[in-house]
């Protein structure tokens, strides 16, 4: 693969790293505070990824496991997806998580779940647009699968053409078994400007 | 003053040290986790620490848990991206001197520094 992400020194994976550690920070404080809960934060790791190639995306332990994905989709000089994988059960912690019970915890799943997806696609990728100084705007979060795994998903043909950032970023409840886990995918045509960004605050440090 | 930054990221502890007043007199090291940061002071190379939380091998929790507990008056200056309310209440329990949320700037290390009576 011959991509500039793949290519990244470990310097520029360290600073987009830490971009990314920036960013996932603000998106735990949003989630605590909607969920009224303390989010444990995981180290996030970055693999660069082409997420058509089926031999990479089986490095990442999310990919195999079937899910709740849901997607939103960010515009501007940085452009792409984000997707939120939430485990099998994901939807009922959530819900339980937020106080919902019986029938009303069954129709509140679909909307929490995007609202959630909404609060940490706003967080990740505002934070890392303001600290690299573009604008970005937004469509509407939507539910992209159920119970499929992400592998198969990324290797449909709307997702050609992009890169990825694996954000192996774990998002953690565990007084409420509730998890969720971050993939951003950027378009090839923005992966330049990321690049450059990051050339350019290595070069101010 | 000897100064030990404690961050994972390389550029994380540029940033402090590029924060740091230009007057200040400093002696700096660097550990990447918290099992090098106490093996850092240990070897006496700390009075204030700067210390990320979110950290392979041993976090910033931990280190500071480990760190006042074998010095109650170890000075430590804590650096996250994690800003919730709870994280920082709890470092503040564990006994560190200030919160700094990141990216930090000179200003706010300047805030951090006089807030404990260091400048």
């Amino acid at each position: 693969m011959s991509s500039q992400l793949a290519n990244l020194r470990d310097e520029q994976r360290d600073v987009l790293q830490e971009l990314m550690n920036v960013a996932m920070g603000q998106g735990a404080d949003r989630l605590a505070r909607l969920t009224e809960t303390f989010v444990t934060l995981s180290v996030p790791r970055i693999h660069p990824l082409d997420v058509t190639d089926a031999s990479l995306l089986e490095q990442l332990a999310i990919a195999s496991q079937p899910a709740i994905i849901t997607r939103q989709s960010f515009l501007g000089r940085l452009r792409g997806e984000v997707m939120v994988c939430f485990g099998e059960n994901g939807a009922d912690q959530l819900a339980g998580l937020m106080g919902y019970e019986g029938e009303e915890q069954d129709s509140i799943q679909d909307e929490l779940m995007l609202d959630v997806t909404n609060i940490l696609t706003g967080a990740c990728i505002n934070g890392l647009a303001q600290q690299v100084e573009l604008k970005v705007s937004y469509g509407p979060p939507a539910l992209l699968s159920r119970g499929r795994q992400l592998q198969d998903v990324l290797g449909s043909q709307e997702f050609r053409g992009h890169q990825a950032l694996v954000l192996e970023i774990h998002f953690e409840v565990a007084t409420h078994s509730f998890y969720c886990d971050l993939l951003v995918c950027i378009t090839e045509d923005a992966v330049a400007t990321v690049v450059e960004v990051i050339d350019q605050l290595l070069s101010d440090i | 003053m000897k100064i030990l930054i404690v961050d994972d990221s390389a550029m994380s502890r540029k940033l402090v040290m590029k924060a740091l007043p230009e007057d200040l007199e400093a002696v700096v090291t660097q550990a990447a986790n918290g099992e090098e940061a106490l093996a850092a002071y240990h070897a006496g190379h700390a009075e204030v620490i700067f210390l990320d939380l979110t950290m392979p091998v041993m976090d910033g929790f931990r280190t500071l848990e480990l760190l006042k507990g074998e010095d109650a008056n170890a000075v430590v200056i804590v650096i996250s991206a994690d800003i919730q309310p709870q994280a920082q209440q709890r470092v503040r329990d564990l006994g560190a001197a200030a919160f700094v949320k990141k990216p930090i700037t000179p200003e706010a290390m300047q805030a951090a520094l006089h807030e404990i009576g260091l400048i």
